[in-house]
């Protein structure tokens, strides 16, 4: 998920709560470049920086749409751009983007709920058969000690480095299965 | 028995390196979760507290006002909070006090709402169309994160109570089984990483648990504390079950 799209709904809201009570873009922008709103303040903030230097702000908009990998900020921008060149109703679209982005946010809480329903069997699994199997392989020298013609059994030294990297191996693992909460966390 | 208790925690030292740890992050996870229930109180009060003073706004009363009588009719943080500011802000301005409430409420939900009522009042917007959609935003905001957590908390608790508490009983209890002292195998260092496995796949669990729920700092606090429990656990375990077959 990219940065932008965590405080994404929050702006648009704020998008609409303030220009919808009458404030100008410009301002709008200002407060949002304030703070509050994560990475999409600081967007903001270069935006507002290029208009005070001199440049066009549908310009700065342009240069912050193509900046941008979320699609969903980048609508944001570009619904700003068309308002700015074209005046469109604003608030309108906004309040749709708003509403779309509503649902999108709420299916991505769902994945993500769904996503980790498997992680508890996942981790007992590979938590249990770690600690079953790998002390068994250390005893096995001992255990076929009398069987030694037999069946090639690894010797003490060798079985218990065998052990330990079995189970450092199953930490590693677990954290690779827990990085999935991290990785696909929505962000609410 | 206790000496005895202590020369058994001697023959494991991960549970040697983790009581200090323990006892230390008890004193940091608890301010965390008390905090954590501060603002969740706070963020779960503020779509009410819209909601009433658009209401009293609809009845023809002005902001400061409104912002007064909700802060009488709610005995929580939020409205204690929102009382002591407005006190505390009467030799200044109604501004200052919002401010004040913001700040002390440590919420980013309170700041971004009073960030816009700001706005809104330099700009004499009506304001009781603004709170009001402002209620209805934060009340499906709150009844989302609700839903995440009652969802992911189950999960969260589950794998905890199985690696923590279920793993290290299952295991201790096989290896005591199968390879208890009295058969004279030389397992003690092979036992010293079992307690060590332990340990360190209940703290991954823990941290895995408070990352799913949004609270990382306060679980790495409390891990140290499940890393002792589960090592001790595999450690009593594998002994009873090393002297009972």
């Amino acid at each position: 998920m990219e940065a932008e799209e965590r405080d994404l709904l929050a702006a648009l809201r704020a998008f609409d709560v303030l220009l919808g009570a009458g404030v100008g873009l410009e301002s709008v922008l200002i407060n949002i470049a304030r703070g509050g709103y994560g990475a999409i303040s600081r967007d903001m903030e270069k935006i507002m920086d290029g208009v005070r230097s001199g440049k066009r702000i549908e310009d700065e908009l342009t240069k912050a749409t193509s900046r941008t990998k979320s699609t969903g900020y980048k609508r944001l921008l570009t619904t700003l751009k068309t308002n700015v060149t074209s005046n469109t109703d604003l608030i309108s679209d906004l309040r749709r983007q708003a509403d779309r982005e509503e649902e999108e946010r709420t299916d991505r809480i769902m994945k993500y709920i769904e996503a980790l329903e498997g992680m508890p069997t996942a981790l007992l699994t590979v938590g249990m058969l770690g600690p079953i199997v790998l002390p068994l392989m250390a005893v096995a020298p001992y255990l076929f000690a009398g069987a030694s013609g037999l069946i090639d059994v690894p010797g003490p030294g060798v079985a218990r480095m065998a052990t330990f990297g079995g189970l450092a191996f199953c930490v590693f693992a677990m954290g690779l299965i827990g990085l999935k909460a991290h990785t696909r966390d929505p962000g609410v | 028995m206790l000496w005895q208790l202590m020369e058994r925690l001697n023959d494991n030292p991960t549970a040697m390196f983790l009581l200090p740890l323990a006892i230390i992050g008890i004193g940091g996870a608890i301010p965390l979760a008390l905090e954590s229930r501060r603002r969740s109180s706070i963020d779960g009060a503020l779509p009410e507290m819209m909601e009433l003073i658009s209401a009293e706004l609809g009845a023809g009363l002005g902001l400061e006002q409104a912002f007064a009588d909700v802060a009488k009719s709610r005995n929580d943080v939020a409205g204690t909070l929102l009382d002591q500011a407005l006190v505390r802000a009467q030799a200044t301005s109604f501004t200052a006090a919002l401010a004040k409430f913001a700040l002390e409420s440590r919420s980013a939900l309170v700041q971004r709402v009073v960030n816009l009522l700001d706005a809104a009042l330099e700009q004499q917007a009506p304001l009781q169309e603004v709170t009001y959609r402002m209620s209805i935003e934060y009340e499906k905001l709150n009844s989302l994160m609700r839903l995440k957590e009652e969802k992911v908390f189950g999960q969260a608790f589950t794998m905890i109570v199985l690696m923590g508490l279920m793993l290290p009983c299952i295991t201790g209890f096989i290896v005591g089984i199968f390879a208890p002292p009295s058969t004279g195998y030389p397992l003690a260092s092979t036992l010293e990483a079992l307690y060590l496995f332990s340990a360190a796949a209940t703290g991954i669990t823990v941290t895995i648990s408070g990352r799913m729920l949004g609270r990382t700092g306060q679980y790495l606090w409390s891990a140290p504390t499940w890393m002792l429990l589960s090592t001790l656990l595999f450690q009593g375990v594998y002994i009873m079950a090393g002297n009972m077959f």
